[in-house]
């Protein structure tokens, strides 16, 4: 709304693979944009927030029902918004405390209690709160990784909140609250938990993007690539698997050329297939 | 000489390019300002749950500021008080506790001394909504039913003349304008200011309806005579000596083809009794001369429409909020005397949530209310949320 040329909003569209056929199925908040989405795979229900006055945000294309739930988030948009296998949608609010759309009743929860952080770590983390998440499931577990660089595991329930049980820092320092980003992550068939840690000025080793590996069960962790940030800067995208165990995730990193451009372009991204199983081939 | 110059201009040139390019997104954020936590879902703490909390209606007595909210349908709305000093809620009064099935205290304060009157609106289409006494001392709200004022109607908005003893009001969906002596408790209502058929017709053709049109606000000059707005686009005068109601010559600032939005959003008296006033079809600021009644339009002071909330603070300068849905506020200050308006832009303010350790940076985006300490040193905001904060700022 604010911007020099004016901004309609964001809108959200369906995309049939089979088909090829884009289907627009309108506008969320005028002069918002849509900063996340995700899918009630059981009733058909879309979840999103909107950017910047965090609305929470409800679509159901089979009834054509739009409803503005309202606002939940303070100063700053929190990036994941996911659903669990009953079809409900989970956020935040600026306390970081879990807020759900229960599909039963239909109605927002507020959990009580805030997701873990670390002590000390500043508000100003804690209003910015899950950037990724990464479903087990088979064992109905959602991992969460917070800005403050928590790993959690969320055992989401049909009705209720639900519990969330702290598993520890993303990469382990010796002062708290661990620095580092991670607003990635994908739980591979092997049982365990990958995330890249880098981005926004906020290297555990300086510039510097890794990849680690989390072991939900023994709350191992371990350093399985590294990267300068000329190869990966950044790394986006959470709970993306292919049928295959393939996990993706969107990565950038820095370049000259680009960042002579000015300040939106100075990087240049890439996909990311991995897998700790198999080889992949190219 | 020549070339040292080129060199210099070079070097400037270069230096621009490194300025900060997000510089037009600098948030208004003064020294002193603070948000206080007023609605939180959920919590041990004291605080308004989700959908009751919209803060339509504001004051300041001492220390305090004193809300009423708007709820969603079927659900009762609070009063509240909040401390300067501790930056806290103290106290919250549901109101279903005095007075059920009503929905909104959206009609502002009156205020005679230290009492506050307001009016409320019905839960179901056809109640009749309640004025209401609240008085305020040793930190508790209390709340007295003074009666149903136009039987079958909510009340919209409200004024008071603590001089006269009376209360002014604007009932809703009418927009018929009434009057209530505090003492007696009677009640006079008055059609003149109600919609007719035919402008009725009129405004459901661009499928408005009653809260779209009708004034949202009411204001008394010094002399005692009471201003509003009535359909279409116009400004009514009420002279309590006289008992009549005259309109204005001058319409309210329009913008080509939205006439129909037209209404009186919010009122401020300026020290030398001007007017001043907000409205809400385009955001246009105006000023009436109580003297000659005449209207002039001070013009947008931005691109949004709405203006819902003015106050005049301590330094003589009027600030306001403009921009509400589907766009959000815009903070501005206007200076009666020197250099117009100033775009303050999108207010953020730190938040204390003791649970979480420290101050989070609190936006304000849909703000319904605006007001001034009794010295004016600080100016209050309340938002209209689902979840809606007090936002506070210092005057310097």
């Amino acid at each position: 709304m604010n911007h020099p040329h004016g901004y309609q909003g964001g809108y959200i569209f369906k995309w049939d693979p089979a088909k090829e056929r884009l289907t627009n199925l309108g506008l969320g908040l005028k002069y918002d944009s849509i900063k996340d989405i995700a899918l009630d795979r059981v009733g058909g229900l879309i979840y999103g927030v909107s950017y910047p006055q965090v609305h929470f945000l409800l679509w159901d294309p089979g009834n054509n029902i739009f409803r503005d739930l309202g606002r939940v988030g303070s100063d700053h948009v929190p990036r994941c918004i996911f659903s669990d296998r009953w079809g409900n949608g989970y956020y935040v609010d600026w306390r970081q405390r879990l807020v759900k759309y229960e599909r039963d009743s239909g109605q927002l929860l507020f959990s009580r209690d805030s997701i873990p952080a670390f002590p000390g770590t500043p508000a100003g983390r804690i209003i910015t709160g899950v950037p990724t998440y990464a479903k087990d499931s088979e064992n109905g577990v959602i991992y969460l990784i917070t800005y403050g660089n928590m790993v959690c595991a969320f055992r989401p329930q049909r009705r209720g909140i639900g519990s969330v049980e702290a598993l520890g820092a993303t990469y382990d320092m010796e002062t708290l609250p661990p620095r580092g980003y991670s607003p990635n992550s994908g739980f591979a068939n092997n049982g365990k938990l990958y995330y890249f840690i880098g981005g926004h000025g906020q290297y555990v080793v300086s510039d510097t993007t890794l990849l680690m590996e989390f072991d939900p069960l023994t709350r191992e962790k371990q350093i399985v690539l590294r990267f300068p940030v000329d190869v990966v800067s950044e790394v986006t995208g959470c709970d993306v698997k292919d049928d295959r165990g393939n996990l993706y995730f969107a990565g950038r990193r820095r370049s000259l050329q680009a960042e002579n451009m000015g300040e939106s372009g100075a990087s240049r991204p890439f996909m990311i297939i991995f897998n700790p199983t198999r080889e992949i081939a190219p | 000489m020549n070339r040292k110059i080129l060199t210099l201009a070079a070097a400037f040139s270069v230096l621009a390019m490194f300025r900060p390019l997000a510089g037009d997104y600098k948030f208004f954020s003064p020294k002193g300002s603070f948000a206080v936590e007023v609605s939180l879902e959920n919590t041990y703490r004291l605080r308004l749950p989700i959908y009751r909390n919209a803060i339509t209606s504001l004051t300041c007595i001492g220390d305090h500021a004193i809300g009423g909210t708007r709820a969603n349908e079927g659900l009762s709305p609070f009063l509240f008080a909040v401390s300067l000093t501790s930056r806290s809620l103290e106290v919250v009064h549901d109101l279903a506790e005095v007075l059920p099935d009503q929905r909104a205290i959206q009609s502002g304060f009156g205020r005679g001394g230290t009492v506050l009157y307001a009016g409320t609106m019905p839960d179901k289409e056809g109640a009749s909504g309640h004025l209401i006494k609240v008085r305020f001392a040793n930190k508790k709200i209390e709340v007295t039913d003074l009666g149903e004022p136009v039987n079958g109607e909510g009340i919209f908005a409200i004024t008071a003349d603590s001089r006269l003893n009376m209360l002014y009001g604007i009932a809703h969906p009418s927009g018929r304008f009434f009057t209530y002596n505090i003492q007696s408790g009677k009640v006079q209502v008055y059609d003149e200011t109600a919609a007719t058929q035919r402008q009725l017709g009129y405004y459901h053709s661009y499928a408005l309806e009653p809260e779209d049109f009708l004034s949202r606000a009411l204001v008394v000059d010094k002399s005692g005579r009471v201003y509003g707005s009535r359909p279409v686009n116009s400004v009514f005068r009420f002279n309590p000596q006289s008992g009549k109601i005259e309109t204005l010559k001058d319409e309210l600032p329009i913008v080509w083809g939205r006439r129909s939005l037209g209404r009186v959003d919010s009122w401020a008296v300026a020290p030398d009794g001007t007017l001043y006033g907000g409205n809400a079809g385009d955001g246009q600021l105006f000023k009436i001369d109580p003297v000659t009644g005449r209207l002039t339009n001070l013009g947008k002071p931005i691109m949004m429409p709405r203006l819902v909330g003015l106050a005049f603070g301590c330094d003589g300068k009027l600030y306001g909020v403009a921009g509400a849905l589907p766009g959000y506020a815009h903070l501005f200050v206007y200076d009666p005397n020197d250099s117009g308006f100033t775009d303050l832009g999108n207010p953020r303010f730190p938040l204390y949530a003791p649970e979480i350790g420290g101050e989070l940076p609190w936006r304000g985006f849909q703000i319904a209310t605006v007001t001034a300490s009794e010295d004016g040193c600080y100016i209050f905001m309340g938002e209209d949320e689902s979840l809606s904060q007090l936002m506070v700022f210092p005057v310097k």
